[in-house]
């Protein structure tokens, strides 16, 4: 049986992804993300080697224990609004990334804006030198 | 090595886009972003030298190889934490990482480069800087009307 260390999963959806007989399912409704771990015979632990942040152990089968369910708010974008991470997951992103890395040139913290407003980002700063160049020419 | 764009050349036709899924089975990892009625950009990965996205990456899936920001499949789980670490949004996961990896394996090198009609992208990195340095010449020689 896989045991869940409640305080350290980061609710990311490695665990999930990688078990072969679908035992960790997950959801994502209203801005949450809710995982759950159904009590598994088996005596694989490939959830176990590939967690990030090594929240999962195997424990013997035991029918009195209860399913575990964790579920996580995630985090919404700053620019449009909408949820696209959870709160753990974020702030590891935080802690493995250098401090100067985590603002950009115009000190945007991009860590806290969501991968598709960081497109948008990127492709109007890009736009913005072109727009520039062009009126230069024309003056 | 990367992809280097000239957006002042690029006509938002988006073949870069179809020409990536084409060797990607389906999944691109270029994107041509269309900022109002001004200009066309292709968005995707840099290759940043100190990449965010192998930072993160615990399994090493995510590495750097020379110049590449490089991806073995096998090694993923598609935990999500590379999408989260990249500055510029242009690494996605949907059960496993997706990223560009310069058409690895593909002796001819990056799709997109081959089929831009516009050639507004290149492995060149002095292309861009040198076409820019030409345009202003040439401003300046015919009396600043181009």
């Amino acid at each position: 049986m896989i045991r869940v260390d409640t305080r350290v999963c980061l609710g990311c959806l490695s665990c999930s992804n990688v078990c072969p007989s679908q035992n960790i399912t997950r959801s994502e409704i209203d801005g949450k993300r809710a995982v759950h771990w159904k009590r598994c015979k088996e005596e694989c632990d490939l959830c176990v080697e590939l967690c990030p942040a090594k929240a999962l152990s195997l424990v013997p089968w035991d029918e009195t224990t209860h399913e575990t369910e964790l579920s996580f708010d995630l985090a919404a974008c700053r620019i449009c609004g909408l949820p696209y991470a959870t709160e753990p997951m974020l702030q590891r992103i935080e802690s493995a990334l250098p401090a100067e890395m985590q603002k950009d040139a115009s000190g945007l913290e991009w860590i806290r804006i969501c991968p598709v407003c960081r497109r948008n980002v990127e492709a109007e700063g890009t736009a913005r030198q072109v727009v520039l160049a062009r009126r230069k020419n024309k003056s | 090595m990367a992809v280097y764009i000239d957006i002042n050349r690029c006509i938002g036709c988006r073949s870069c886009e179809v020409a990536c899924q084409r060797v990607h089975g389906g999944h691109g990892h270029i994107n041509v972003h269309y900022v109002r009625e001004y200009a066309a950009v292709p968005v995707l990965c840099h290759h940043c030298q100190e990449a965010g996205c192998t930072m993160v990456c615990f399994t090493g899936a995510l590495y750097k190889e020379g110049e590449r920001t490089a991806f073995d499949v096998e090694k993923c789980t598609g935990c999500g934490l590379c999408a989260l670490a990249c500055p510029f949004g242009v690494v996605w996961t949907d059960k496993i990482a997706h990223k560009c990896d310069l058409c690895q394996g593909r002796e001819e090198g990056p799709a997109c480069i081959a089929t831009c009609p516009a050639n507004a992208l290149s492995d060149d990195f002095d292309l861009a800087t040198r076409r820019a340095r030409e345009r202003a010449a040439r401003t300046a020689a015919v009396g600043g009307k181009r």
